[in-house]
C-alpha cells in the first residue's frame, strides 16, 4: 500500500511539476530575454515528453522511444541557452559543432546501438557529461566577469545550477539505466526514482529562473 | 560484479556527483561574494584615497589665497597706504616745495616697489610666459627666477624642443614641478637641482635630480598615508588630472631622482 503511495507521488510530482514550469513560463513570457524563451520552449518539450511517456505506460507500451527523441532535442535546446548568452563567437561556433556531433551520435545510438525498445544511456551519458562541462564553464566565466553583484537574482545561475545538478546526478544512472532495465522493470522503476527526485530539483531551478527573468 | 555491487555503484556514484555539483554551486556563490566583497572594500579605499586627494586639494588653495591675501594686504597694501598719507602730507603741506619733492620722490620709488608686488603676485597666480610661451619656457623662466634668489643652483635641460602639450597638462606639470622644487629646496638640503625634459607624441618625461637627501616611493606613500604633507598630496592629485605617475628613489648616496611620467596619447587639447 505504502509502496503504491510512493508509486503514485513519483509518478505524478514530477509532471504536475514540469506543468508548473510551463505555467511560470507562460505568466512571464512578455518578459523573457532570448535565452528564457529557449528554456520555456524546452519546458515545454519536457512536459511533453513526460505526459507522453506517462499515457504510454498507463497503456502498457513500451515509451522508451520518447527517450530517444526527447534526449537530442533536450541536447539542442539547453544548449541554445547557453548560445544565446554567450558574447563570444567562438563559444557560439563550439556549440554549434558540438551540437552537431552530438546529433550524429544520438542518430547512431538509436539506429545502431541502443535501439528504440532500450533506453539511449550512450546519448544521455554523454549529454551529462558535455551539460556538465557547459556548466562548469558558465560557472567559470560568471566568476571571471563578476558582472552580478546578487546571484539569486541572476535567472542563468539558477538554470547553470539546475543542469548541473540534474546531469551530474543522473551521469550513473544514464550509464546503467540498460543494466537496470534488463534485470527488472520495479528495479528501474525504482532506482529510476533517483532521477525523478533530480528532474523535480532541475524543473524547480528552471521555475525559479524564469521567474526571476 | 554482482547486482548489489552495481547497485551501491549508482547510488554512492549518484549521491557523490550531487553533492559535487553542490558544492560547486555553493564554491561559485561564496566565491563571488567574497570577491564583491574585496572589491567594495577596494573600491572604498580608493573613493577615501579621493575624498582625502581633495581635501588636500581644497587645503592647498585656501593656503595659497591666504599667502596671496597676506602679501597684498602687508606689501602692496601697506605701500599704498604710506603713498595715500604722503599724498595727504603734500596736499596739506603744499607750499613746502623740499618736503613735496622728498615725498614725490618717495612715493614714486612706493609704486615702483607696488607694481613690482604686484606683478609678483600674478606671476604667482598664472605665469604669463607658461601662458604665453608653453611648458618648457614657464620652467626656464622659474629656474631662473629661483638662481636669481641664490638660494639654490637650478638647471634646466630641455631635449623635448617643439613639443605641444594640452594646456591642462602644461599647467599642472608646472604645478607638480613648482611643488616639487619647493620640497626640495625646503627639505632635502640641496645644493644643486637639474631639471630634463624629453618627451615624443605619446608620452613626456620630466627627471628631476637632486643632490640632497632623497626619499623613495615608499616612503611618500607612507607620508601620504599617515595624512601628512598637503602638499605631497596635491602633486598626487594633480598627477592623477593628468593620468601622470611619479616615481621617487635615490641613485647611490649623492643623487636623488624624481621622476614624472605622462601618456600623451589620450590627452585632448582644451
Amino acid at each position: 500500500m505504502q509502496n503504491n503511495y510512493i508509486s503514485i507521488i513519483f509518478e505524478y510530482v514530477p509532471i504536475t511539476v514540469a506543468l508548473l514550469l510551463v505555467c511560470i513560463g507562460m505568466l512571464r513570457f512578455k518578459t523573457l530575454t532570448r535565452e528564457l524563451r529557449v528554456l520555456f520552449l524546452f519546458s515545454i518539450l519536457a512536459f511533453a515528453s513526460d505526459l507522453c511517456s506517462l499515457i504510454l505506460g498507463k497503456y502498457g507500451i513500451n515509451n522508451l522511444f520518447v527517450f530517444h527523441v526527447f534526449t537530442p532535442a533536450e541536447f539542442i535546446l539547453l544548449s541554445a541557452v547557453y548560445y544565446f548568452k554567450s558574447e563570444k563567437k567562438g563559444v557560439k561556433i563550439a556549440l554549434i559543432i558540438v551540437s552537431i556531433l552530438f546529433l550524429i551520435l544520438a542518430f547512431v545510438d538509436s539506429f545502431f546501438f541502443e535501439l528504440l525498445s532500450s533506453v539511449d544511456s550512450i546519448s544521455s551519458a554523454t549529454e551529462s557529461l558535455v551539460l556538465m562541462l557547459y556548466s562548469l564553464f558558465f560557472f567559470y566565466s560568471l566568476l571571471k566577469k563578476l558582472e552580478y553583484k546578487n546571484l539569486f537574482d541572476n535567472p542563468m545561475f539558477w538554470f547553470n545550477s539546475g543542469v548541473l545538478i540534474y546531469f551530474s546526478g543522473n551521469f550513473f544512472l544514464f550509464i546503467f539505466s540498460n543494466y537496470m532495465l534488463g534485470f527488472s522493470d520495479v528495479y528501474f522503476d525504482r532506482m529510476w526514482h533517483i532521477h525523478d527526485i533530480l528532474n523535480v530539483a532541475m524543473n524547480i531551478l528552471f521555475g525559479l529562473a524564469l521567474w526571476k527573468r | 560484479m554482482s547486482h548489489t555491487t552495481i547497485t551501491l555503484m549508482i547510488l554512492a556514484g549518484s549521491l557523490g556527483m550531487i553533492i559535487l555539483a553542490l558544492s560547486i554551486i555553493v564554491f561559485v556563490f561564496l566565491y563571488q561574494k567574497k570577491v564583491l566583497a574585496q572589491q567594495n572594500l577596494a573600491r572604498e579605499a580608493e573613493n577615501k584615497h579621493q575624498r582625502e586627494l581633495l581635501e588636500a586639494t581644497i587645503q592647498v588653495e585656501e593656503k595659497e589665497r591666504e599667502r596671496i591675501a597676506k602679501n597684498i594686504h602687508d606689501d602692496v597694501g601697506t605701500m599704498l597706504n604710506v603713498i595715500k598719507l604722503n599724498l595727504t602730507k603734500i596736499s596739506r603741506n603744499s607750499n613746502d616745495g623740499q618736503l613735496v619733492n622728498e615725498l614725490m620722490k618717495d612715493n614714486l620709488k612706493l609704486l615702483e616697489e607696488s607694481i613690482q608686488g604686484i606683478r609678483g603676485i600674478a606671476r604667482d597666480l598664472a605665469p604669463p610666459t607658461l601662458r604665453k610661451l608653453g611648458y618648457a619656457k614657464g620652467i626656464n623662466e622659474l629656474c631662473r627666477h629661483i638662481n636669481n634668489s641664490g638660494k639654490i643652483a637650478v638647471e634646466f635641460v630641455n631635449e623635448g624642443e617643439g613639443l605641444k602639450l594640452p594646456t591642462a597638462t602644461e599647467l599642472q606639470l608646472y604645478r607638480i614641478t613648482q611643488e616639487v622644487i619647493t620640497n626640495i629646496v625646503k627639505h632635502t638640503r640641496a645644493s644643486k637641482i637639474k631639471l630634463h625634459l624629453a618627451g615624443n607624441q605619446k608620452n613626456v618625461s620630466l627627471l628631476i635630480a637632486h643632490d640632497g637627501e632623497g626619499i623613495t616611493s615608499e616612503k611618500i606613500y607612507r607620508l601620504t598615508e599617515e595624512h601628512r604633507g598637503i602638499g605631497l598630496k596635491s602633486i598626487q592629485s594633480r598627477a592623477q588630472m593628468i593620468k601622470a605617475s611619479i616615481q621617487y628613489f635615490t641613485v647611490g648616496q649623492s643623487e636623488a631622482r624624481i621622476t614624472i611620467e605622462i601618456p600623451l596619447h589620450e590627452e585632448k587639447e582644451n
